[in-house]
């Protein structure tokens, strides 16, 4: 098992968001969660990649550090990222006056000081970075960028990918990062994801649009509504809620 | 303007020479201390000697309490000044330039020759020795025309004193002046350093002032946009812990028309300390089609740290180009979630931020000798990481 949340309840400012979530995840699988705008989904991801504004009021996180399952209550956001959590947000901030190979090569050597692995200066850095980029379609002149700062929607989807395939991490949670792409982007980030996608690690992916799991296919689909799990299906529930809308499934729940 | 020195000297003070409550420019500073008298006045000698030691970055000025010595090449002229007359500019009516005048008026000229400039810059290090002295020190910068001047002028101090500093440059028609003023006395001083610019047509000044030391400081800049097409860049920083007090008083004056000034103001405040910044641009009714930039933004890193800002904009021309802004906040969590959810921790975070915040203002130093030097001083502070 990679990562087990059993009925967590997490409330943000006073008020509950998370009722009752119940999710499994074993390395190697892909998880689409989908669900109606405002049930939990960003705040899911947030939750577990341990955004400090979100208190978990009930049930628990445990996830797998070291071969066992662990507890991450105790663990603070940067400590999940380094064993392995990576959260790609829907809403990249821009970090002006930080460059985005500074920001990533910072990234990369906490990871690597975390593992007791050697550090990278910014030459090599760069070297190893530029290898990236071209799956990306990035032009090398984003790494001397700030942040984010005056990209495209596209590109800050693209830029969270990046940081992503540099830090390799155990469990990718991608929050809408298909939102807003044109095709070619949307085909470019799915190529990203792909390449992460192994049987030792978990994806999971917020998504609205089916188009999205016609690139990257998942092994279970899952609809979020009022902060809980309603339904659980295979990529053919996607294929349905493209069709049918969320209605069938939440009238009368709410 | 004639003032009753005796009222000035140090040792007893007359407590009504000091800004009092209703003086708007001094609002959010209090002086009142100055009359504990801890502080013992110290004349500097008038000494110009010359230096034997060199250094490849720099051509070098010592100034403390024995004199002056330098290694200058000749394009460049040095006099003592004494007794120097004060021209009444709208600025310098406070009590900074009246304790100047009533007291020991001690002060250098540097003039740089027509048509000339220097290979590499000019470091003036202030190196006062005297326990809590109370020193008073003027210098005249003359940039004749054609000519280019850099001049970093490094304040700092290893014992406390009260420094009283006036630099009045004044940069002639198509000359260059670039100036560089670090304040890194010893916590526990007091620095009031005043800023009386002039730049006539075609010139540019770009001055950079930069207030790190200090428990009070002040910084009092006037630049006078005297002449035609004549433009300045302003801008500072201030970096405060502890119970700090820093306070800009920022006043631009365009006289003339086609008269350009930019200005960015930047402060860190941590602790319990205090920043202040007063921007003032004026623009004279004849003074068509200038443009005039201001901002000032604040970093506050604790919830005990404050700051006033407060732009003013007196425009009697109506052809002009005016921005102004002014932000406070403190670091965003949003962009310290987006470090931490990458494996940075939250204090490497907040020292990138905080880096990120100050670079701003030392990459408009153009000059990368001097821009290093700026560097170095912050993270010796530890304001910025290696
Ligand atoms: N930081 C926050 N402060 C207050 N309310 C929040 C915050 N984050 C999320 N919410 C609320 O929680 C609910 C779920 O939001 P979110 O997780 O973003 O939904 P989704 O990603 O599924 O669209 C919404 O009603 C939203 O307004
Ligand atoms: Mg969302």
């Amino acid at each position: 098992m990679l990562i087990s949340i059993k009925d967590l309840h997490a409330k943000v400012e006073g008020s509950p968001i998370l009722n009752g979530i119940n999710l499994e995840i074993k390395p190697g699988e892909i998880h689409a969660i989908m669900g109606p705008n405002g049930s939990g989904k960003s705040t899911l991801a947030k939750v577990i990649a341990g955004h400090p504004d979100y208190e978990v009021t009930e049930g628990n996180i445990e996830y797998s550090i070291n071969g066992a399952l662990s507890d991450v209550a105790e663990l603070e956001a940067s400590e999940r990222a380094c064993e392995g959590i990576f959260l790609g947000f829907q809403y990249p901030i821009e970090i002006p006056g930080v460059t985005n190979i500074t920001f990533m090569q910072e990234a990369f050597n906490a990871l690597c000081e975390h593992q007791g692995a050697d550090t990278m200066n910014e030459d090599s850095f760069r070297t190893f970075i530029k290898t990236k980029l071209p799956l990306l379609e990035m032009h090398e002149d984003f790494l001397d960028r700030a942040v984010n700062e005056g990209f495209s929607g596209g590109e800050k989807k693209k830029n969270e990918i990046l940081q992503m395939l540099i830090l390799n991490p155990r469990l990718a949670l991608l929050d809408e990062t298909d939102s807003g792409l044109d095709i070619d982007a949307l085909k470019t980030v799915a190529k990203g994801v792909n390449t992460l996608k192994s049987k030792h690690n978990g994806i999971v992916l917020v998504t609205h649009y089916q188009r999205l799991l016609d690139y990257i296919e998942p092994d279970f689909v899952h609809v979020l509504f009022d902060g809980k799990i309603i339904k659980t299906g295979d990529k053919s529930l996607a294929l349905e809620l493209e069709e049918k809308g969320y209605d069938w499934l939440t009238e009368g729940l709410q | 303007m004639a003032i009753n020195e005796t009222q000035y000297s140090i040792d007893k003070l007359d407590p009504s020479v000091l800004p009092q409550r209703g003086n708007e420019s001094w609002k959010y500073t209090r002086l009142d201390h100055l009359l504990e008298n801890q502080y013992h006045s110290v004349q500097l000698a008038t000494n110009i000697n010359t230096l034997s030691l060199s250094d490849e970055n720099y051509y070098l000025v010592n100034i403390n309490e024995e004199g002056l010595e330098h290694n200058l090449p000749s394009s460049v002229e040095i006099d003592s000044l004494q007794n120097n007359k004060f021209e009444n500019t709208p600025f310098n009516n406070d009590i900074a330039t009246h304790l100047t005048q009533a007291n020991n008026k001690m002060g250098y000229q540097f003039s740089v020759v027509k048509n000339s400039s220097l290979d590499k810059p000019i470091m003036i290090k202030y190196d006062f020795k005297n326990k809590l002295a109370y020193i008073n020190l003027h210098n005249e910068f003359i940039v004749n025309s054609g000519s280019k001047l850099e001049v970093f002028e490094d304040f700092s101090s290893s014992v406390n004193v009260f420094v009283n500093y006036m630099a009045k440059p004044t940069v002639e028609s198509n000359a260059n002046f670039n100036h560089v003023i670090i304040q890194d006395t010893k916590y526990g001083s007091l620095f009031l350093h005043s800023y009386d610019g002039k730049v006539l047509s075609n010139g540019t000044l770009d001055s950079m002032v930069i207030n790190l030391g200090a428990k009070l400081s002040r910084s009092n800049v006037y630049i006078n946009l005297a002449d035609e097409n004549a433009s300045c860049s302003a801008h500072g920083l201030y970096a405060l812990h502890r119970d700090q007090h820093h306070d800009t008083s920022s006043y631009i004056h365009h006289s003339m028309p086609h008269t350009y000034s930019f200005q960015l103001y930047k402060g860190i405040m941590d602790d319990e300390s205090h920043g202040v910044f007063t921007g003032k641009v004026r623009v004279e009714k004849d003074a068509q089609l200038i443009t005039a930039e201001q901002l000032n933004k604040n970093l506050l890193l604790s919830n005990k740290a404050k700051v006033n800002s407060r732009p003013q904009l007196e425009i009697y021309a109506d052809d002009v180009k005016c921005a102004h802004g002014s932000t406070t906040g403190q670091m965003s969590e949003d962009e310290l979630f987006y470090f931490e959810s990458r494996g940075i921790k939250k204090e490497k975070a907040r020292g990138i931020l905080a880096r990120a915040f100050a670079y701003d203002v030392v990459l408009k130093q153009k000059n990368l000798t001097m821009r290093s030097e700026i560097i170095n001083h912050l993270i010796q502070k530890n304001i910025v990481r290696a």
